[in-house]
């Protein structure tokens, strides 16, 4: 995959359209003092470009390579395998859904069916509007509160499709 | 038997969070003993005390501390395990979410046993709340002087950093841990080298689990001997059980090791939900495989699962499953999830558990095959295709959990093909 990618990427590393800015910049330099290595805050560094884009786009993995001093082909490998990393624009709200045992058992897919009907959206699929996108989630280490779901960075335990309802609306 | 809670003993606590509450109730105490003792004495008594790895391979720990080389020049490195995502895991999410400080007196202790300077706290990337409140415990804990120079005037030096995952369950193992912690796609390394001769970042590396790491302290404070009286004679100490599913009060229990797997469903977690019969439970992790209705009498510690087919106690979340629950279903589903998680690099893994969940798939979809149980068993078995033959312990724990479902359940899985074949005809 490596040397596939720079050509294909596009955007410029002194593209004036910087994604990643001084200030997520110096944070993330900040960060260099911890590890050997630049490389080890890449993770770190998505986590960032992520939220606040919901997305990595290749404008990014150009700018990520620059500052951690690595090749684009090394920060794509990386993003790649990660889940929480999408190079799709994921929607401004994440409702994932846990669909392990637990959960399954404890029954996810009503929850799931309950976002399809409301906001017509299946796995990974993002509403028109872009809020929000429906993430199904292998386990979020939250058996106990089974069907468990990550609205974004909080957990819940969903007792009823009714207050699934009330807490996208909510978010909304 | 009387049993006072160990690991948990702060749960309920008002503000066990916080280091001033964390310390008024002997918190950090441990650490002046630690000192006083030389790094080896520490090592010993913690294998003295006979604890065994609480992330799932039950490992003795302080053998393992025991694998790092003699006089090395350093640096050394504590990678702490808080990756849990073994589907049925969330008892390192309680002990972060009750008593964040209690982890780290035992990275301390457990750092200076080993000689580690510095300490990695790899957190899976969907725990954004254990995050924070291990950031602000670290904080916390450097401003008290518990990190950085000289700790406590003892001359040690210790620096501690939360490091997040992004979400993949294979981060969880050890060599796919330190790859992620570098900066890489987290897949698991050939061994040996093992982590203790080369780990993080080409050094010498410690990687132990959050709950083992909090049993240290707690050891250095009672003695290896109070340690092995709790417990059974080869699994020894405390030990905190999830368990979740079709019961009444699905939570963390912290017991000694050996309760049965009955008594945590009937006497902690409140019995079946809906007055449900139980059908089977998952000892611990779904990468363990099942224990039949009629295996609950089975002690959950170190050995029980083993001796009734499963791989072992693993993580001890244990997903109970009551009597209406569909057995393709719940393979179908622990399937799902290892093929999703398989990290791709070894065929056997990522290629037989997309025949295997596409089999289920078959079979749920009224389409299954007479041989298809024969081929899956094949498979799975160690003369087979997947077990043995990969980097990691993955496809090792998806063949496990097939075969023992199968075997356990194998009248269910037949009457399914059968009643396919029948519609078929």
């Amino acid at each position: 995959m490596a040397w596939q990618i720079v050509d294909r990427l596009k955007g410029t590393p002194d593209s004036a359209d910087k994604v990643v800015t001084d200030e997520m910049r110096q944070k993330i330099e900040a960060e260099f003092a911890k590890y050997p290595t630049k490389q080890a805050v890449l993770l770190t560094s998505l986590h960032m470009v992520q939220n606040k884009y919901k997305q990595i786009s290749d404008q990014a993995i150009r700018e990520l390579a620059e500052i951690h001093e690595i090749s684009p082909g090394e920060v794509l490998d990386t993003l790649s395998f990660y889940d929480m990393y999408s190079r799709e624009k994921l929607g401004k709200n994440l409702i994932g859904v846990c669909v392990s045992l637990s959960c399954d058992i404890c029954g996810c897919k009503d929850l799931m069916k309950k976002v399809k009907d409301k906001l017509n959206i299946g796995p990974r699929e993002t509403t028109e509007d872009g809020k929000f996108t429906l993430i199904p989630m292998e386990c979020i280490g939250a058996c106990e509160m089974a069907p468990a779901i990550l609205m974004n960075e909080d957990l819940h335990k969903i007792e009823s499709v009714e207050q699934l309802d009330d807490l996208i609306d909510k978010t909304a | 038997m009387s049993f006072e809670p160990v690991l948990t003993k702060n749960v309920g606590v008002k503000d066990s969070q916080k280091l001033s509450v964390y310390v008024e109730r002997g918190g950090y105490s441990s650490l002046p003993k630690a000192f006083a003792m030389k790094p080896d004495e520490l090592t010993d008594l913690v294998k003295a005390s006979g604890l065994r790895g609480r992330g799932g391979a039950g490992f003795s720990a302080g053998m393992k501390w025991t694998f790092l080389p003699k006089d090395h020049p350093g640096p050394i490195y504590m990678a702490v395990n808080f990756d849990e995502s073994e589907p049925g895991t969330f008892k390192d999410r309680y002990l972060c979410d009750h008593d964040p400080h209690q982890i780290l007196e035992g990275i301390i202790v457990s750092s200076y046993a080993t000689r580690a300077t510095v300490a990695y706290i790899f957190i899976r990337g969907e725990f954004h709340l254990q995050a924070k409140i291990l950031q602000k415990a670290v904080d916390e804990a450097y401003e008290a002087g518990y990190f950085g120079k000289n700790i406590q005037g003892s001359g040690y030096d210790l620096e501690c950093y939360v490091h997040r995952g992004a979400g993949a369950y294979i981060c969880g193992e050890e060599t796919g841990m330190l790859e992620a912690l570098e900066g890489k796609r987290g897949w698991p390394r050939i061994k040996p080298p093992f982590p203790a001769i080369e780990g993080a970042f080409g050094k010498p590396t410690v990687v132990n689990n959050v709950e083992t790491l909090c049993c240290v302290p707690h050891i250095i404070h009672n003695g290896a001997d109070w340690f092995t009286s709790i417990g059974t004679e080869k699994s020894a100490g405390p030990k905190l059980y999830g368990i979740s599913g079709h019961v009444n009060k699905p939570g963390v229990y912290e017991l000694p090791l050996g309760v049965t797997c009955r008594d945590l469903i009937e006497k902690y977690a409140g019995g079946m939900r809906n007055g449900k019969k139980c059908k089977g439970a998952i000892p611990g992790g779904v990468s363990m495989g099942v224990l039949h209705a009629d295996e609950l009498d089975c002690p959950l510690d170190f050995d029980g699962p083993g001796q009734r087919g499963c791989m072992g106690l693993g993580t001890a979340g244990v997903i109970v499953m009551d009597e209406d629950t569909c057995m393709v279903s719940a393979l179908r589903n622990i399937v799902h999830f290892f093929k999703h998680e398989s990290c791709g690099q070894c065929t056997p893994c990522r290629e037989g558990s997309g025949w295997m969940l596409k089999t289920l798939d078959r079979i749920l979809a009224g389409e299954g095959k007479k041989d298809d149980l024969d081929n899956m068993i094949e498979l799975c078995d160690a003369q087979g295709s997947m077990p043995g033959k990969t980097i990691c312990g993955l496809a090792d724990g998806t063949a496990w959990a097939a075969k023992n479902f199968i075997q356990k359940y194998r009248e269910e899985f037949e009457a399914k093909i059968e009643s396919a074949s029948a519609v078929a005809v």
